[in-house]
């Protein structure tokens, strides 16, 4: 079988406590023609060491190691961006430096854009691993692997961004494509757009098995763009981009998904006014939940909106809290049956 | 280089024959004569290309470089301007709404500016205002005098609003490289977003004489970015984004305002909301009311918001009624023109 060239990004910025993993797991992969392409982002951290010893290693077995030192800063949108011009494969991944691959991701998703020539990219659901290495494993977004169309896929991303970039291997053709129609820049939500608009140009491929440890950085605090509430108003204005940019596709389907998706986003409200408790910015929790409102006008009748109204209510209480944990609203529980006209891929299950 | 024209003013149009004409001659008949023309058609369906041909001879008669083209397929407005800019060569560089146009002096007047003003990057001017039907409307300056304002100091006034729209500006192409890897594209207010970052870049000048006309269409209309939000919500993007950039460039003052920006937002709601009562449009009046809210917490006691909530309840005439009144009370225009900022400098 023919093997294609696939260039695994890693862009880096003081993660040099993750990157031994990261790059122990490349070197290990299954697959093996690949090309790394690491870039140092003026780390403080000793990340530039552990890259270095990396390159001899790649090399003793033979794999093209470029390790790439900026002199300033050039922030994570000009690293990432630099990593993919250095690189040449004909299939590429963005694996963030915290995050690492099983053994056989690269073979897997090589397989499925290999057997789906029309699929831009496969991706594959993820097992979680905290600060200490523990693993959490959740439920996959499909309950099963499959192709699906773009426009399918795209109604899906209304509701929402689904993959990380660590899970998402691209085929350079279809992301070339893709650039030429990408015209918003988002501050916040930039993959969800990109992967929308991949979706737009090219059909997808989803592997239900997880295939990235994807690194959640455990604790309460909440960042700039959850407590200035910029984070999602910007959802709100992707979804509304893409019902313009799936008419200008001739995609009709995306827009019938409008009305449900600022629905959901009443309910991704409610999701940070509990992040906003735990984090004790009561006032930004107070915003959080008058925003839920203007998304969603019947939300006030459900149980999680008056159970948080309660906990707002006796500021301290963080045990009433803690009883709504275990809803929908907060986290999937469950995996969905993929969108009509997919087609299942049992051997990649 | 010598052939190398000073100004560059682009023209993007999209089925705006009708307005074309008087545009193309306001170009035309500037009193300063060292500029390049360079129009650009986005597949119009109407006559515009051959309005934009007819005027070949009388450019070419000035001795003035007028370029034409036309887009295959619409690419939309933005990319349409983007292709304009990108052919144009000048040092300075004036986006003309095809449906918009100038004052004989326009041109003269602002080049005088930068000439006299090394630090300036854009040079903004005061405007006219014009219906469909060529009915012009004065209106009164942003600020009570001409003056060169310094770009910490108009970035935090671009915090509050946007002031000028393209036809109202003319930047300098090196200060517009200056800013390129911070600009990102919004949806219906980018112009105000494109003002701050000239900010960045220099200082700010700005003619309190009225030097073109904008055209405006319809106002009662609503549009769709005011049906869903966006408009509003965009805004705030805007205000923090303006705030992020500008801090990180050394700039203190605009962070320090946002606060007061988001308040503004909260009064602007209930404008938007005052609107949607017009229209019969209820439910997004309430939206609008609840969004207020958010950005502005103390809005419940002030008596307009309380007056637009109780709107809600009512119907027909007598909702009629209790809008007029609001408007009356509430709904005033900007009556006065402002003082320059702190450290501007009167000319």
């Amino acid at each position: 079988m023919r093997k294609p060239l696939v260039s695994i990004l890693i862009p880096n910025y003081n993660y040099g406590r993750y990157l031994n993993e990261c790059l122990e797991s490349v070197l290990r992969q299954t697959y093996d023609n690949i090309e790394v392409i690491i870039s140092d982002n003026q780390s403080t951290d000793n990340s530039y060491d552990i890259m270095q010893e990396y390159k001899a290693k790649f090399k003793e077995k033979n794999i093209w190691c470029d390790v790439l030192q900026n002199k300033v800063n050039i922030g994570s949108g000009g690293n990432t961006a630099k990593c993919f011009e250095r690189s040449v494969g004909e299939y590429f991944i963005w694996l963030s430096a915290d995050d690492s691959l099983k053994e056989n991701a690269i073979e897997l998703m090589v397989q499925a854009l290999t057997k789906y020539p029309s699929a831009g990219c496969a991706m594959a659901h993820r097992d979680e691993v905290d600060d200490e290495g523990n693993m959490i494993a959740k439920p996959s977004f499909y309950n099963q692997s499959c192709f699906i169309p773009g426009e399918e896929q795209a109604c899906v991303y209304m509701m929402a961004g689904i993959a990380v970039s660590s899970q998402i291997l691209f085929r350079r053709v279809s992301y070339l494509a893709m650039l030429n129609y990408k015209h918003l820049r988002f501050q916040v939500a930039g993959d969800w757009y990109d992967n929308f608009m991949m979706a737009c140009v090219s059909d997808v491929v989803y592997i239900k098995q997880a295939l990235v440890n994807y690194r959640v950085h455990l604790g309460n605090e909440t960042s700039d763009s959850e407590r200035n509430l910029v984070g999602v108003l910007e959802h709100y204005q992707l979804i509304n981009a893409f019902c313009t940019i799936a008419n200008s596709f001739g995609m009709t389907k995306p827009q019938k998904r409008y009305d449900e998706a600022v629905n959901k986003l009443g309910f991704m409200c409610l999701r940070y006014t509990r992040k906003m408790i735990l984090d004790k910015q009561y006032e930004v929790a107070r915003k959080y939940m008058k925003l839920a409102t203007i998304f969603c006008s019947k939300i006030e009748s459900e149980a999680e909106y008056i159970q948080l109204t309660q906990c707002l209510d006796k500021e301290n209480s963080i045990e009433a809290l803690m009883e709504i944990t275990n809803s929908e609203v907060f986290e999937r529980l469950k995996s969905y049956d993929p969108p009509e006209n997919s087609i299942r891929i049992p051997e990649l299950e | 280089m010598e052939n190398q024209p000073l100004v560059s003013i682009c023209i993007p149009n999209y089925n705006y024959a009708r307005f074309l004409s008087k545009c193309l001659e306001s170009v035309l008949d500037q009193t300063f004569s060292n500029y390049e023309v360079i129009f650009r058609d986005n597949a119009s369906t109407d006559d515009s290309f051959d309005v934009a041909m007819s005027f070949r001879d009388r450019f070419a008669e000035k001795g003035i470089s007028y370029s034409i083209a036309r887009n295959k397929y619409n690419l939309g407005s933005d990319r349409n301007s983007e292709l304009c800019a990108a052919e144009s060569k000048g040092k300075y560089r004036l986006i003309l709404a095809s449906d918009d146009c100038l004052y004989p002096d326009y041109l003269k007047e602002v080049i005088e500016v930068f000439q006299n003003n090394s630090n300036v990057s854009m040079v903004m001017v005061h405007r006219d205002e014009i219906d469909a039907d060529g009915n012009v409307k004065k209106s009164i300056p942003f600020y009570n005098s001409s003056c060169i304002i310094p770009g910490e100091e108009q970035a935090a006034v671009f915090m509050m609003t946007g002031i000028a729209i393209p036809g109202q500006r003319v930047m300098k192409v090196s200060s517009v490289d200056e800013i390129k890897e911070w600009i990102c594209t919004f949806q219906v207010a980018n112009d105000w977003y494109y003002n701050a970052l000239m900010a960045c870049a220099g200082d700010i000048a700005y003619i309190n004489k009225p030097l073109m006309q904008y055209r405006v269409h319809n106002q009662n209309e609503t549009s769709e970015s005011e049906y869903n939000l966006t408009g509003v919500l965009e805004h705030y993007q805007i205000i923090h984004k303006i705030a992020k950039v500008t801090s990180q460039i050394g700039y203190s003052k605009p962070q320090k305002r946002l606060p007061k920006a988001i308040e503004k937002l909260g009064d602007m709601c209930l404008r938007y909301a005052y609107k949607m009562f017009l229209q019969n449009e209820k439910g997004v009046a309430e939206q609008y009311l609840n969004l207020a809210k958010v950005f502005k917490v103390t809005l419940e006691s002030q008596d307009n918001y309380q007056e637009l909530r109780e709107c809600i309840n009512l119907e027909g005439m007598i909702l009629k009624e209790r809008l007029l009144q609001y408007k009356e009370r509430y709904e005033v225009e900007r009556k006065v023109s402002y003082n320059p900022p702190e450290n501007a400098q009167l000319f």
